[in-house]
């Protein structure tokens, strides 16, 4: 999906280039500090319920 | 305590070796804390002693000092077996070596007598002192209810006895998860090689050589006839729970520590908490604890490359540099460069042809990763050449692939899509695998094979970062498509690779997991050996699946109101 998703969104989206590093830029800023919390209460409460840990920790 | 000098280059001179001046105790006073805090300062080894009253200052002082990246280099004990074991405990998950000198009334483990401290202290100060009856270590997690207490450096033994009446015990052992026995017992004995000729050996357990990866299991003074010691592999989880349900019993660690057992009155075929999903926390009123110990696996290297005191979070935080630059390669050529530019500049073709194809060089790169890597994985793990592999996979995925892709243009469909792509993506996975396969010396063994959320972050930063440099090559208009994957390409293979180069030679080489020593030697031969325990440990991985999932179905279901399991 990560492989196809550049051909995708230049494909049906029409990105250019510039628009295309903007969008991963703006994914890898969101991603970070995203894996960096779900990590952490992965590594608290295991893997199984730290889905539902951060989704209620960000709810919340 | 041995904590090492920031300039470690210059040669260090030796003093001279002492003779003992006299023998008995006067040559025991020979070695005594100033003199051999001397002895060290004059070799140009900073040191720091403490006693024996004040061992949790000393975990503390160790803890700390591994918080600030200076952990001593060797831990010196001047006691008996009980003072080293002590050490051992905040030492051993540190992979601190640890030299003991017999002061004390048991000496099996305190293998130096004073006279031969000076001795042996120069042959490790140069690195040629090597000790290969200490080795054997594991980990033990005492557990209530499937809820994981405290986690514990094991040297020699676990030990379930009975305490204050004389009634045998009822203990279940379970070994990976399938029940093996259910001793009557006055106890049991799960001892490491080095714990071997300890209370083990008193039991009527066999002697295990300490390059060994292995456990014995010895019961103590049995029902049956039948139950005798058994000797498992280093490899394995042993789980011991106490089963009776009014005698009250004792879990004793390397004599050291101990916890107050309770009966488990859980269901029997209930499977065993998974390691990874049970928090640790302190219950106030345990209503059952279980042992189950998991080998670290046998230390196979030399004492100088252990100088430096092993630290879980540097070592993890290092093999995660190779994400760092590799997210680069993933984030900017795989995903936002090369795939448009190969569909729309190098196929060229108004219909699917090109998605197609990309799709396909992606299918074989994975494929190939898929199926290599049980046989690489082993080959890696079982001959201690995880550094080697990796920069391997770092040389298959290299500069120069990476600027062949830059370099092919419109109608290189062939070369481009059928090797270049794919063996480069092969290499830039196999290279992820390879620092996920690292998981289990630098995790802990109970988050082994997953890779901690800050790792990913690190991968992610590295992804942002390659994004950021590239941004006004490839957002500003240049005169073709071919011009902007050139340019992301160059500057990709020149600036990102490179930290990759000078950083993977500096790095650590993880410590093996166990079983290096029983596969044959030779060139032919260990291919074979390798490639069979790839596959084998790829089976064995699927069918512990296979049994987690109907293990868990089962548990999932209602339960029936009587065990149905009985000891084979």
């Amino acid at each position: 999906m990560i492989s196809f998703s550049a051909i995708y969104a230049t494909t049906t989206f029409h990105f250019t280039s510039g628009d295309l590093v903007v969008l991963f830029l703006v994914l890898n800023v969101v991603a970070f500090p995203g894996s960096l919390v779900a990590g952490y209460f992965a590594d608290r409460f295991g893997p199984e319920v730290a889905p539902w840990s951060a989704a209620s920790g960000c709810g919340c | 305590m041995l904590r090492p000098r920031a300039t470690r280059r210059r040669p260090r001179r030796i003093p001279p070796r002492r003779r003992p001046r006299q023998a008995g105790h006067a040559a025991r006073g020979s070695a005594s804390p100033s003199e051999l805090g001397a002895w060290l300062r004059a070799a140009a080894w900073p040191c720091a002693s403490t006693s024996a009253p004040r061992a949790r200052s000393a975990r503390r002082t160790a803890s700390a000092r591994t918080r600030s990246r200076r952990a001593p280099d060797l831990v010196i004990v001047a006691g008996g077996d009980g003072t080293l074991l002590s050490a051992a405990r905040f030492a051993g998950p540190l992979g601190i070596p640890i030299l003991g000198v017999n002061f004390g009334g048991l000496g099996f483990m305190t293998e130096l007598q004073p006279e031969e401290l000076y001795t042996a202290l120069a042959r490790v100060l140069r690195g040629a002192y090597d000790d290969r009856r200490a080795r054997g270590a594991a980990r033990a997690d005492s557990a209530a209810d499937g809820r994981i207490l405290g986690e514990h450096a094991l040297l020699n033994d676990a030990v379930v006895t009975k305490t204050a009446l004389a009634r045998m015990l009822v203990i279940e052992l379970r070994i990976d998860a399938e029940l093996v026995a259910t001793y009557t017992s006055d106890g049991l004995i799960v001892a490491t090689p080095t714990g071997s000729t300890a209370y083990n050996l008193s039991a009527g357990g066999p002697i295990l050589d300490p390059r060994m990866s292995a456990f014995v299991i010895a019961p103590i003074c049995p029902h049956a006839m039948s139950y005798r010691p058994l000797v498992v592999p280093g490899s394995v989880r042993i789980e011991v729970t106490l089963r009776s349900l009014t005698e009250e019993a004792y879990l004793t660690l390397d004599g050291q520590v101990g916890f107050p057992m309770r009966p488990d009155r859980r269901d029997r075929r209930r499977p065993p908490p998974a390691l990874g999903a049970a928090a640790a926390r302190r219950a106030p009123r345990a209503s059952s604890r279980s042992c189950s110990a998991s080998s670290t696996g046998a230390t196979v290297e030399r004492l100088p490359t252990a100088r430096r005191g092993r630290q879980p979070v540097l070592r993890s935080s290092s093999w995660c540099l190779f994400d760092f630059a590799n997210s680069s390669y993933t984030t900017l050529i795989m995903t936002v460069v090369y795939s448009v530019y190969f569909r729309d500049a190098v196929v060229g073709r108004a219909d699917n042809r090109g998605d197609r194809l990309w799709g396909i060089a992606n299918f074989l790169a994975m494929a190939v990763v898929a199926f290599a890597s049980p046989i690489l994985g082993a080959i890696s793990d079982y001959s201690g050449r995880r550094k080697f592999f990796l920069d391997r996979d770092h040389a298959a995925d290299g500069p120069r692939r990476r600027r062949s892709c830059s370099s092919s243009g419109p109608g290189d469909v062939d070369r481009t899509g059928s090797s270049c792509t794919s063996s480069r993506r092969s290499g830039s996975r196999a290279g992820t695998s390879s620092t996920t396969r690292s998981s289990p010396t630098s995790r802990p063994p109970r988050r082994s094979g997953a890779c901690p959320g800050w790792a990913w972050a690190i991968g992610y930063a590295g992804g942002l970062l390659s994004l950021a440099l590239c941004f006004p090559l490839i957002g500003r208009p240049l005169r073709d498509a071919a011009g902007r994957a050139r340019s992301a390409c160059d500057l990709e293979s020149a600036d990102l690779v490179r930290p990759r180069g000078r950083v993977l030679p500096r790095l650590r080489a993880p410590v093996l997991s166990s079983g290096c020593e029983s596969l044959p030697q030779g060139r032919l031969a260990g291919f074979r050996a390798y490639a069979t325990a790839g596959f084998r440990r790829t089976a064995e991985t699927l069918r512990h699946l296979g049994r987690y999932r109907r293990d868990r179905s089962i548990s999932s279901s209602p339960r029936s109101s009587s065990p149905t399991e009985s000891p084979p």
